[in-house]
């Protein structure tokens, strides 16, 4: 079996990944980086700050489960096929 | 001296270093019995181990001959050199009495440390912190930023560590991520971050020498975790994270998989079902047990059987495509949406 046969698959899904990364930036950038609250002290900047961290950790999450359902995806195509 | 001319003789005098230190460090080692099996070759022979050392003064040398020429690039090369050396040591260490895997790693999150303090002495020279993003630009995330930093040189080292398992997986690879992380800084006129991944390129060339299919040396954990410690350092230097995730790609995905398919960090050793079967002449099969765990070898492998060698090919297919993906980021971080 050719080198290219065998990885095209895998090569497909990492840039597929890459693309998604590069998305899920945007989608950070455009959505969560501009959340604001009032900040009547600085408890509530921290409060943004963490608002802001766990928006962008849900959005990573995403990203990784659709990595992670190709790759099953990918498993069950091949293992099917044999 | 011309950059260009600075680059291509900081990267002769590592790779010059390590191709010459090579062969009398596999004969100390070979000495002294610090060897380990080729479980992947029929007849199991016994290869030296720990020849990591060699990249690791490959480096060295390099840097000492960029500091040589451009010695205003101190406090980059002493935090460059330093993340090396410390994840050496831990290397070191688990080479010779086999650190838990959870302790391993959680002692890899520490090297971070030299960065960060010569980053707050030296905050012009090394700027942390607002990585430049492909089409946004500087990203406003600081917070999230400095809690990832203490990972962005323990991830690398450790899904580095993890590939090193075929002849030649991590060298080669670590060649091309190493050259991508080199034009990148190119790309986006970041000359010492071309300068380090020069003394990283150097080093790796000559020792892939040794280290390609079949054999002659093993890096151990001291080489491994040390070049992956060393991308991640030139990629947080250097402003290049970015260029350095993409790139390691397909080392991301053979740790998050593994991980994911195991349920957690485990030594080799603990690893009841191994992720490919080799049979009496050689041939790698995937494991089909539900309880190995999907490496990338196990996922390249669902395909059929292969040789060593055809495998090695595939790794290194992956890694080029990652590694042209790295240089299209580094063109995308000038675009704007």
């Amino acid at each position: 079996m050719r080198v290219i046969e065998r990885s095209c698959e895998l090569i497909g899904i990492m840039i597929l990944g890459w693309i998604t990364m590069l998305l899920a930036f945007i989608a950070i950038d455009r959505i969560i980086v501009p959340i604001t609250i009032p900040k009547p002290n600085y408890l509530f900047a921290v409060l943004e700050g963490l608002i802001k961290l766990i928006g962008a950790g849900i959005i990573a999450l995403i990203w990784l489960l659709f990595w992670r359902s190709l790759v099953k995806y990918y498993k069950v195509k091949v293992l099917g096929k044999g | 001296m011309n950059r260009m001319a600075t680059i291509i003789l900081v990267l002769a005098s590592s790779f010059i270093t390590t191709f010459l230190v090579m062969p009398k460090l596999i004969k100390y080692l070979k000495s002294k019995g610090i060897v380990g099996i080729d479980v992947h070759k029929p007849d199991k022979p016994e290869i030296a181990e720990m020849g990591g050392i060699g990249i690791i003064l490959g480096i060295i040398v390099g840097a000492i001959v960029s500091l040589i020429i451009d010695p205003k690039a101190a406090p980059k090369f002493i935090a460059y050199l330093a993340t090396i050396i410390l994840t050496a040591i831990i290397g070191f260490i688990d080479d010779l009495y086999t650190l838990k895997a959870k302790v391993k790693t959680a002692l890899t999150i520490l090297t971070f440390i030299p960065i960060v303090v010569m980053g707050l002495i030296f905050p012009r020279q090394i700027r942390l912190g607002r990585p430049v993003l492909p089409f946004i630009g500087r990203l406003r995330l600081t917070i999230a930023y400095w809690l990832l930093l203490p990972f962005a040189i323990a991830v690398p080292a450790n899904a580095v560590n993890m590939m090193d398992t075929y002849n030649g997986v991590m060298s080669g690879s670590c060649v091309m991520i190493s050259l991508s992380l080199l034009i990148s800084s190119l790309i986006l006129g970041r000359f010492y971050a071309a300068l380090m991944s020069a003394t990283l390129l150097g080093a790796l060339i000559a020792y892939y020498w040794y280290n390609r299919y079949p054999a002659r040396v093993f890096s151990g954990d001291v080489g491994s975790l040390s070049v992956g410690a060393a991308i991640g350092a030139i990629s947080v230097i250097g402003g290049l994270e970015i260029v350095g995730v993409t790139a390691l790609i397909p080392f991301i995905m053979n740790a998050f998989y593994s991980l994911s398919s195991l349920g957690g960090l485990l030594e080799r050793h603990e690893i009841k079902e191994r992720p490919v079967i080799v049979d009496e002449n050689g041939v790698l099969r995937a494991n089909l047990n539900s309880k190995a765990p999907s490496t990338l070898a196990n996922l390249l492998l669902l395909k059929g059987p292969a040789t060593e060698l055809e495998l090695v090919k595939s790794y290194l297919a992956l890694s080029a495509v990652s590694s042209i993906l790295g240089i299209v980021t580094a063109f995308l971080m000038g675009v704007r949406l």
